[in-house]
């Protein structure tokens, strides 16, 4: 054919062929999640959009992503090379299809499952279509698979290591039997997984069409070319930042198992065109699982280069080479077995991500925000439903404000920075889960004073209805100490987060170890709460930028008039005169 | 005896349709002018009068009917030029319009979003509380309305939006809260939610609502004073308004109505291509092919869907950007804007690629070849560039292009890749169509559609520029580009009719499905539907129907599918069954799967009142042509060819059958069909050019370019 052609003349690449290919990478990915959303059984795929897709080379070098969700980019960058280095590039057949999530092989936390399918072309093996995706239920101690207090990776869900469960387009029907009796709720385990492995189908499908139009060695030597392009900007834009080393020390106010507060510490290298972020002086791994994986790690770091660099550096392998991690085993930030970890990937990768554009911030200013919110504020809860007789289980999250920025306020009440979930109407709660809303607004003062203000956070309080019981567990952070969100430049930390009880009958809020007796204020697992029986749960706001003194006076009374800031926090933190 | 005016307003022209009792449509079209709007029409129209051989008050006084499509809503809405509106709420919920439904589209950006279409201290927290059954559990506090009403008076508030939870099950505080405002606070325009919009979910029924009560004042004004202008140049026909909905409403119901006016230009486009499909293409049943519509516009590239001879709709109408804007949370035609028309401009990434789009010339600069002040390198500057436009000769010679000011716009991009001016240009023009067909493949695959199953109905002046290598690409075989392209969403206005929708909640599961309150709930919609079709006196209509539907879901899942009920009424269990069944087919079109067996959740129950206008026929031409004269010669430049001497036809002079063999050139007075090589038109009895695209290896590459480039570029 007539492209082909194109592909035999050595040395010589067409610019706009290339852009094209790159597109077709892209697209590729894209229409692989779009089969996913709508295929899925489970919300968490269609809104939650909790899974990524991800293309391959045959060396293992990602080439061509769809951003869905953060939380997952770098076990969508090291799930082929890890897989194959274990099970040998040898071992694929056309058809095939691994399914992976173990959390100590790349993985973010055991709920992220990945399948992996080889892409052979006129019998070559040419590379590999991948997903990663959250399965919303996996067996473990707590309904959810969320267990805030877990100390083993047993507790969590069923352990899977890489495994065929498609060969040679055959189902392996012994294994699906095995993990679907695992599960809670085994049909959204089949809609979800097939969801998964179909769209891979697609990719496959797609990848072909696009070999047998440009031939393979030319869509191979485009994909090099695309990634050496990629790592020449990324090293342009690490150039760009002066070379030291930047430190920064942040802390979690417990792991959920022991009353103390997490270390986590970073040192950020900038080496010319090369940035070395090294974890040392982080806390030894602790019993609660609030551990990182090395997955939530590197994907942290990645998230947080990607928010102070160019957006638009198209994401494959090369982007990543100028990046080095150091992550020391055994540490918060890079579990071992059989370390608990399914909060790491939630609580932690957002700090971890504020921590390395804390470090930057000196020398950034112009492109790095204060601290977000950062906390999921996991909420789970199940029961029956004494209205229809069902049974139900939910993952509540909420947003959080985001940390103000040098030219710009924070946003308000948006979810945590490795995740994409959409909120649910009130409407559609009330109609599914028997518990009504009471309220759910803007807390007034919750975004960190300063020159430019952190988001607000959210107040939601629910009531649990007629005749219900529900079991909830909980993984919140940043609810009392010097725990909040931090400020920049003098600006003040943003409002603290909390999920509190009132039992029916009384008249005020409690923390859950006044009422329950757990260990943690914010994580916990498995506490029934009854009819009358009342949930609050405040989302943390981000912190400020700049001194509060210096805030445009029309936008402060902007902010009283909005009542995002009370008339006494502005007089007092903003010094604000006005009437 | 009488003619019939279409007016579609759009970013960069205003087109004028005229049809003629015989079924000629003469088309008019002229730049829009955001100062004076009527300027624009009014010259269009004195245009084709003088064809007509009439004077504008003649013609306007021998027209039966107007149909007007308008941006005003808009643009109110886009300038925050709407009234100064109050959100009245239930108590402890005042941040619904500012949190909408969360969800963030750039994973790597913190992207600012827009304060919330009314401030909070215009937002008032009413005392009072339903529950899911629609039982109020706290009373309506009516001391908390009539405070809210006094200090949104004495805020200046202009109109109030009144959207309460589950209003929409228990309408009963919110009609209260209607009749407190009358009392209070007279003439005072409001929408109550449960009237203007009845769906489930909180942030959708609010941000319709105010976003309606926002526009009363404009565009009571604004169409008032429309009557009043057309009364007096002479028109004493009907006056239509067209609305999102694909359908004419008459000012006074968008009066009450006005949300409906928002977007209403671009649904025209598929009610256009559904009466063309239905014309040329359709089968022994009369049903059309799938039809992909798309529609080219100044700044975007507009997609549509029509799959069994239905106009696909949806709920999903962002104002400013999806999840961060505004939404309007009515059903509307489904039409999805992809940001690359005539206008995108062509730039070099600080890597070294290059890209087309999303920025646009708009109509102000426009592209550079206009004249108007534009520099940068646009799609229609490529056009010119490949001899794909007459200069001397575009839109009719209404226009006249600069081809050196299009060269000088590309000069720097060619320069910066190393290549030809007309390499660029074509550069420009392949990614402009390959961004088109990634977001068409997206929006098709995502609707259950296969692209290649599809004919394509291409309008908008700028599509044929490029429909032949999308529809290549796509793997669609067969183009329709109708001779009056240029304005398919004016001629989609001329074939609509009267049609309006009523909607009422009733949550129901099809395993216990309580037959008798169901059926209440459909008797309550048809009976408001009735009384709409009743008070349609003095429309001139040919008949009226009603359909209903239910929005259902499977147990326990998000989102709604919209199915068709087997009748008025739900009988007994066959009837429940046939719905179940209807929904799994619709289902599985659109998820790819199904669950039989699986009980259903139904949301919102509607019925559409349609009351059929007389149409003009599709015929495109006024005369009919005897003989083809000989084309002129024009040199351009195609990827497979390069730069060749191809036939330019004159349309109008085409007769019918005539075939026409790529590479060729048609050009019509508002639209220009580049044929390129690959690809064979034939000219339809009623004028229009049906496309046959040959697959995609018939076509050649572009000859490739250096390496070296990029790396230079990326380097620096």
């Amino acid at each position: 054919m007539a492209q082909q052609a194109t592909a035999q003349r050595e040395g010589e690449m067409d610019p706009v062929l290339l852009g094209i290919i790159n597109n077709n990478f892209v697209n590729i990915c894209r229409e692989m999640g779009i089969t996913m959303i709508r295929t899925a059984f489970s919300p968490i795929f269609s809104e939650g959009l909790d899974f990524s897709c991800v293309l391959f080379d045959r060396r293992g070098n990602m080439v061509g992503q769809a951003e869905f969700c953060p939380a997952q980019l770098a076990a969508s960058l090291f799930i082929v090379r890890w897989t194959v280095e274990e099970l040998g590039v040898d071992s694929f057949e056309p058809g095939d299809v691994v399914l992976h999530n173990d959390p100590y092989r790349g993985g973010a936390h055991i709920p992220e499952h990945s399948v992996i399918r080889p892409v052979f072309h006129e019998g070559e093996l040419w590379g590999f279509v991948a997903n990663v995706g959250h399965l919303a239920e996996i067996g473990g101690k707590a309904v959810g698979s969320f267990a805030a207090d877990a100390t083993e990776v047993f507790q969590e869900g069923l352990r899977i290591p890489p495994v065929k469960i498609v060969s040679r387009d055959e189902n392996n029907l012994d294994l699906w039997r095995l993990i679907m009796a695992n599960h809670r709720t085994p049909r959204n385990t089949w809609g979800d997984l097939n969801a998964q492995i179909g769209s891979l189908r697609v990719a496959e499908r797609r990848l072909i069409e696009l070999l047998d139009r440009y031939g393979a060695g030319y869509v191979t030597r485009a994909a090099d070319e695309l990634m050496d392009y990629s790592e020449r900007w990324m090293r342009a834009e690490i150039s760009a930042i002066p070379d030291g080393a930047y430190e920064f020390t942040d802390w979690m106010e417990d792991d959920g198992v022991v009353d103390e507060p997490v270390r986590f510490h970073v040192t950020v290298t900038i080496d010319g065109d090369r940035m070395i972020v090294d974890w040392t002086g982080s806390s030894p791994q602790v019993r609660g699982p609030i551990n990182a994986t090395y997955g939530v790690t590197a994907g942290a770091v990645y998230n947080a280069v990607f928010h102070v660099t160019d957006s638009s550096i198209p994401k494959n392998s090369g982007a990543y080479r100028p990046i080095h991690i150091i992550a020391p085993p055994g540490t918060v930030t890079n579990v071992v077995y059989p370390g608990p970890s399914v909060g790491g990937n939630t609580e932690t990768h957002p700090k971890l991500v504020d921590m390395v554009t804390g470090a930057l911030a000196p020398v950034m200013r112009e492109r790095v925000a204060a601290a977000e919110g950062a906390s999921a504020c996991n909420f789970l809860f199940g029961g029956v439903h004494p209205k229809t007789g069902q049974y139900y289980a939910n993952y509540h999250l909420e947003g959080c404000g985001w940390g103000a920025k040098d030219y710009d306020d924070g946003n308000d009440c948006t979810i945590v920075v490795n995740g994409n979930c959409r909120n649910t109407p009130v409407e559609i709660f009330e109609t599914r889960y028997p518990l009504e809303t009471v309220e759910y607004s803007l807390i007034a003062d919750s975004g960190g004073a300063g020159r430019h203000r952190g988001g607000l956070g959210t107040r939601r309080i629910m009531r649990v209805g007629e005749g219900a019981e529900i079991t909830a567990s909980a993984l919140f952070d940043r609810t009392k100490g010097e725990f909040r969100a931090w400020g920049l430049e003098g600006g003040l930390p943003g409002g603290y987060g909390a999920i509190l009880v009132k039992r029916r009958g009384e008249d005020a809020f409690r923390t859950f170890p006044e009422v329950f007796g757990t260990v943690s204020a914010s994580k916990f697992t498995n506490i029934v709460l009854r009819e009358g029986d009342e949930v609050m749960l405040d989302a943390p706001g981000g912190g400020g930028f700049g001194d509060p003194r210096d805030r445009d006076r029309e936008a402060v009374a902007h902010d009283v008039a909005e009542g995002t800031v009370t008339e006494q926090a502005a007089r007092e933190l903003y010094g604000w005169s006005g009437t | 005896m009488g003619y019939r005016i279409s007016v579609d307003t759009g970013g960069t022209f205003t087109d004028v349709v005229v049809a003629t009792d015989e079924g000629a449509l003469h088309i008019g079209k002229a730049l829009t002018t955001y100062a004076r709007a009527s300027e624009g029409i009014g010259n269009a129209l004195r245009d084709i009068a003088a064809e007509l051989g009439l004077d504008l008050r003649s013609l306007l006084e021998q027209s039966r009917q107007f149909t007007y499509g308008t941006t005003r809503a808009t643009n109110a809405i886009v300038e925050g030029t709407t009234a100064r509106t109050a959100f009245f709420t239930t108590e402890g919920f005042p941040d619904i319009l500012l949190v909408r439904e969360g969800g963030k589209l750039e994973p790597f950006r913190q992207v600012a979003y827009p304060p919330p279409y009314v401030p909070r201290f215009l937002t008032f927290e009413i005392r009072e509380r339903m529950d899911a059954e629609g039982e109020a559990f706290i009373a309506l506090d009516e001391a908390s309305v009539l405070r809210a009403v006094e200090q949104a008076v004495a805020l200046g508030a202009e109109a109030i939006g009144v959207c309460l939870l589950w209003s929409t099950v228990n309408p009963a505080h919110e009609q209260r809260i209607g009749e407190l405002i009358a009392e209070h606070a007279p003439g005072l325009p409001y929408t109550l939610s449960h009237e203007l919009n009845p769906i489930v979910r909180e942030y959708r029924r609010a941000s319709s609502t105010v976003i309606d009560a926002s526009l009363k004042p404009v565009m009571q004004d604004f169409l008032v004073a429309l009557e009043t202008d057309l009364a007096e140049a002479g028109f004493a026909g009907q006056l239509f308004v067209s609305t999102s909905f694909g359908g004419a409403w008459r000012p006074a119901e968008v009066v009450e109505r006005p949300i409906y006016s928002v977007g209403s230009g671009p649904s025209m486009a598929p009610v256009a291509a559904l009466t063309y499909g239905r014309a040329e293409l359709a089968g022994a049943d009369g049903t059309p092919p799938d039809l992909l519509v798309c529609d080219t516009g100044g700044t975007t590239f507009d997609v549509g869907l029509v799959s069994d001879g239905d106009i696909h709709y949806s709920s999903e109408t962002w104002l400013g950007g999806r999840w961060i804007g505004h939404i309007t949370g009515t059903r509307a035609v489904d039409v999805k804007s992809i940001g690359a028309g005539g206008g995108s401009i062509a730039w070099i990434d600080s890597g070294g690629l290059i890209h087309v789009g999303p920025r646009s010339a708009g109509a102000d600069p426009g592209p550079a070849c206009y004249g108007r002040g534009g520099t940068e390198p646009t799609v229609t500057d490529a056009a010119v560039l490949l001899g794909y436009l007459d200069p001397s000769n575009f839109l009719g010679g209404r226009l006249a292009l600069d081809r050196a000011a299009a060269e000088r716009a590309f000069a720097p991009i060619a320069e910066q890749l190393g290549m030809t001016i007309e390499d660029a240009a074509q550069a420009a023009i392949r990614l402009a169509s390959e961004n088109i067909v990634g977001a068409i493949r997206e929006i098709t695959i995502s609707q259950g559609i296969a692209p290649r199953e599809v004919t394509i109905v291409a309008g908008g002046g700028a599509s044929g520029l490029n429909i032949v290598p999308i529809a290549r690409e796509l793997g669609c075989a067969r183009v329709l580009l109708p001779r009056t392209a240029g304005a398919l969403s004016a001629c989609g206005a001329l074939y609509s009719d009267v049609v309006s929708e009523f909607t009422a909640s009733r949550y129901a599961e099809t395993h216990r499905l309580d037959l008798d309150a169901v059926n209440e709930t459909l008797a309550g919609v048809e009976s408001q539907a009735q009384a709409f079709l009743a008070s349609l006196d003095g429309v001139e209509a040919v008949g009226q129907r009603l359909e209903f539907f239910v929005d259902a879901r499977y147990r326990a899942q998000v989102w709604e599918l919209t199915v068709p009920l087997p009748g008025s009424r739900l009988r007994g269990p066959q009837d429940v069954a046939a719905l179940e069944a209807a929904f799994h087919d619709v289902h599985e079109r659109v998820f790819a799967v199904r669950e039989p067996g699986q009980y259903l959740e139904c949301l919102t129950w509607k019925v559409r009142a349609t009351a059929e206008l007389v149409k003009p026929g599709v015929g495109g031409r006024t005369e009919e042509p005897l003989e083809a004269p000989e084309p002129e010669r024009a040199a351009a430049h195609f990827p497979a060819t390069g730069t060749v001497e191809v036939a330019r036809y004159d349309g109008a002079a085409l007769p019918a059958g005539t075939e026409i063999e790529g590479p060729a050139i048609v050009r019509e007075p508002t639209t220009t069909v580049v044929l390129h090589p690959g690809s064979r038109a034939v000219v339809t009895s009623a004028g229009h050019y049906l496309i046959a695209v040959d697959p995609p290896d018939a076509a050649a590459p572009a000859a490739p370019a250096a390496l070296e480039v990029v790396s230079e570029v990326a380097g620096s």
